[in-house]
Formats: structure tokens, sequence, C-alpha cells
């Protein structure tokens, strides 16, 4: 068993211990389960809120998009901005309505406030068909991970079971505890990682940013910027813009605002969350860091390029650690849209069957 | 009331990204090492917290013991 292989297992273990033990001193009912009780401190609401953004698709899509597309990545980092700006009046109102009115998914609000069961079972389905893929891009996303990070001894395969029963049991036990709690381990750790990597690498190989910026620049010209066709600014405005109204739509999303103690957590994350949103910055550099160093990856095999860049730098322990973070970023969103999608189907459509 | 004013700064992030990013879309000059479009980008989101504390700590919301809000 290689050093990388047991810094995952241990990982794993870890999570799986936290997100048991998170239901410690809780009695356990349906509103304790979703949505914490409305117990959630700023911080608790931040990581969870945070927790559910910064994903695999950030880890190895945020710097495969750079690696791959070049300057349209950027979008990734506009879009979120906005949205905290807009939810420091659009979060406090729904958080009023649904504590008034004891809410506990999405659908619920949907149903209440419009007085239309139909409306919230539409809702609940729009919203599970968004998360199937969602959820499954999550485990995928884990595969790659612990198959690249365990030098292939592992089958993807067999990482996403593992991934998966781990994640459903503590979902199981623990419900929302278990996802902030274990967000709060995933995000200091892909925080230490991500900023390492995306400062050591780019001064690794090209010795700072500029040098970086300006081989990338003589290598594949205008590809730092957004091009004229394509990708171009009309679809970085569209795309922003239609993201960031969009953006509190997801119904894990949605439903992690419910937890919050008090209204004020959210316009104190309106204020605090755009900067963590730099994270992102870092993982874009070492996207741009593996375009001359690990060249030639297509097409879906662009994502790769943060694990193939980091396995042609570091010792296998590093290896583990990186690989460790990765799994992190894949269980914590997966175990909240594991919820949600839970919370939509029982809750709603099938409560709303038996009614009649 | 000076909330009344201060809340539309809140718009400058929109406006900063929108129509900014379109109009310095480029590489060069590198700020900070970074192509002119990223640095462009990366001070509005500074900028967008330092707006959203602003808003935050002028808006009378905010200023009520905890609990006491409605």
């Amino acid at each position: 068993m290689s050093a990388a292989l047991v810094i995952i297992a241990v990982t794993i273990v870890a999570v799986l211990l936290l997100g048991l033990r998170a239901r410690h001193g809780k009695d356990m009912n349906l509103e304790q389960w979703t949505v914490g009780g409305r117990g959630f401190g700023t911080i608790l609401v931040f990581v969870l809120m945070a927790g559910e953004i910064y994903t695999t698709f950030t880890f190895l899509g945020g710097s495969g998009f750079a690696y791959g597309h070049g300057a349209p990545a950027f979008y990734i980092l506009c879009y979120g901005c906005l949205a905290y700006a807009l939810s420091y009046w659009l979060l406090p109102p729904i958080w009023r309505y649904a504590k008034q009115h004891r809410l506990i998914a999405q659908p619920d609000f949907f149903a209440r406030k419009y007085d239309s069961p139909a409306l919230g079972v539409l809702v609940a389905v729009v919203g599970i068909v968004a998360l199937v893929p969602y959820l499954v891009l999550q485990l995928k996303g884990l595969g790659i991970i612990v198959n690249a990070a365990a030098y292939g001894t592992i089958s993807p395969t067999l990482a996403i079971w593992i991934g998966a029963v781990v994640v459903t049991a503590y979902v199981m036990v623990s419900g929302v505890h278990g996802s902030a709690w274990t967000a709060v381990l995933k995000d200091t750790m892909i925080l230490a990682v991500v900023l390492f990597l995306g400062i050591y690498l780019p001064i690794h190989y090209y010795g700072g940013y500029e040098a970086m910026f300006t081989a990338i620049q003589a290598e594949k010209p205008g590809f730092l910027a957004l091009p004229p066709q394509g990708e171009s600014l009309a679809w970085f405005d569209s795309t922003v813009l239609l993201t960031a109204l969009g953006f509190y739509m997801w119904p894990h999303t949605f439903g992690s605002l419910y937890t919050a103690k008090e209204e004020r957590a959210f316009r104190r994350n309106a204020a605090l969350l755009p900067l963590y949103q730099l994270i992102l910055l870092f993982v874009f550099f070492v996207g741009f860091a593996a375009i001359l160093k690990v060249p030639g990856l297509k097409g879906p095999d662009i994502d790769l390029s943060l694990l193939r860049l980091s396995l042609a730098t570091f010792d296998p322990w590093f290896i583990g650690v990186i690989g460790a973070a990765g799994v992190l970023t894949a269980l914590v969103p997966g175990s909240m849209i594991l919820m949600a999608s839970a919370t939509l189907l029982a809750n709603t459509i099938y409560r709303c069957s038996t009614r009649r | 009331m000076a909330m009344r004013f201060i809340k539309y700064l809140a718009a400058l992030p929109f406006l900063g990204i929108l129509v900014g990013v379109p109009l310095l879309n480029q590489v060069e000059p590198l700020v900070l090492g970074m192509p002119l479009i990223l640095a462009w980008i990366v001070l509005w989101i500074i900028l967008t917290s330092v707006i959203m504390t602003i808003i935050y700590l002028c808006d009378p919301a905010n200023q009520n013991a905890p609990g006491a809000e409605q």
C-alpha cells in the first residue's frame, strides 16, 4: 500500500467518523435532520454555502477549464461574486418566510407561497432531475481522483462504491449536521492544498506568475483573453448573468439557507464569500501552469491537468494529500445533494402523492 | 437614512464585471503578473467584498441586538 493510498484511506475513515459523530447530542427529527433545527451560526452557514460550491468541478473542472479553454474559465470567478451581492437582499426574506412556516425544503417554499402543492411537486421534480447529474459528476470526479492518486491501484468503480457508501451512511445518521462538520474539514484542507499548488507550481516551473503568463501568451497568443467567437464577450456576459441569477435555485443551496439561526448570517456571508471565491484563482493558476508542462490533454482529459501535473511534480505522500482533498470535494457536496434529493423525494413527492 | 443611497453601491460589481470585462478584454499589460482581464476581475471580487462590508455596516437591520430582528 503506497503512502498516497494510506492518506486517502485515513481521510475517508475520518470523514465517516466525523459525519457519524455530528449527530451527537441532537434529538433527531426531520427538522433537525434537514435544516439543523435552524440553529447554525454564521460560520457553519458559511462552510455549508461554500461547501456546496467548491466541488470536484472546482478542483478538476476549474483547473481543466483554464487549461483547455483559457480566459473563458474566468466566468466561474464572476458569477458567484454577483450572486453573493444579490444574496444580501434575496436570502433574508426567504429565510424569514421559511422559519415562520417551518419549511424544510425548497419546494415547500413555492407550494406555500403560491398555495399550490402541484407547484411544489413540479419544483421537486425539476430539482431532482437537475441533482442527479450533479451527484453523478461528484462521484465520477471522486473515481478519477482516487484512481489517479492511488497510482491506478484502485479502480474508479471501487472508489465510487466506497464513496457512495460513506456518504449514504453519514447522511442517513446525521443529515445536515454531517455535511456541515465534514465541510469544515474539507474547506480547511482544500484551502491549504489549492493555495499551495497555485503558488508553488507557477514559481517552481516558471519562476513566477508574470513569467508563466508571458510564456503562455507567447505560445498561444490570445488564449488569455476572451475570443471574438464562441466563448466570446456575449457568451461571457450572458453566462455570468444567468448563472448569477440562478445561483440559489439549486435545491441543496436553497435548502441550506434554512439552517441559519439568524438572518444576519447571510448579510455577513455576502461580504465574506466573494473573497473566498479567490480560491478559484489559485485553481486557475494550476491549470495554466499545466498548459506548457503537461501539454496535449484533449476533450474530457483536460480535467486531469491538475492531477497529471501534480503526479509529475510531487512525492507519493503529497499526492495522497491532494487526493484526499479531492475526495472531500466530492463527498461533502455529494452528501448535500443526496440529502436535498432525498428530502424532495420523500417530503414533497411521496407525501403529496399519499395525501390524495 | 444613509442606507437608502449606499445600497445602490451593490450595482457597481455588476457594472464592473458585465460592462468592464468587455471593455478590458486583453492580455497585456500584465498586472501583478496576471493578464489585464484577470486582474480586473480579481479587483472587482475584492471590491465586491469591500462594498458589501460597507453596506453591512451601514444597514440599520444589522445593528440590533441578536434575536431582536423581526
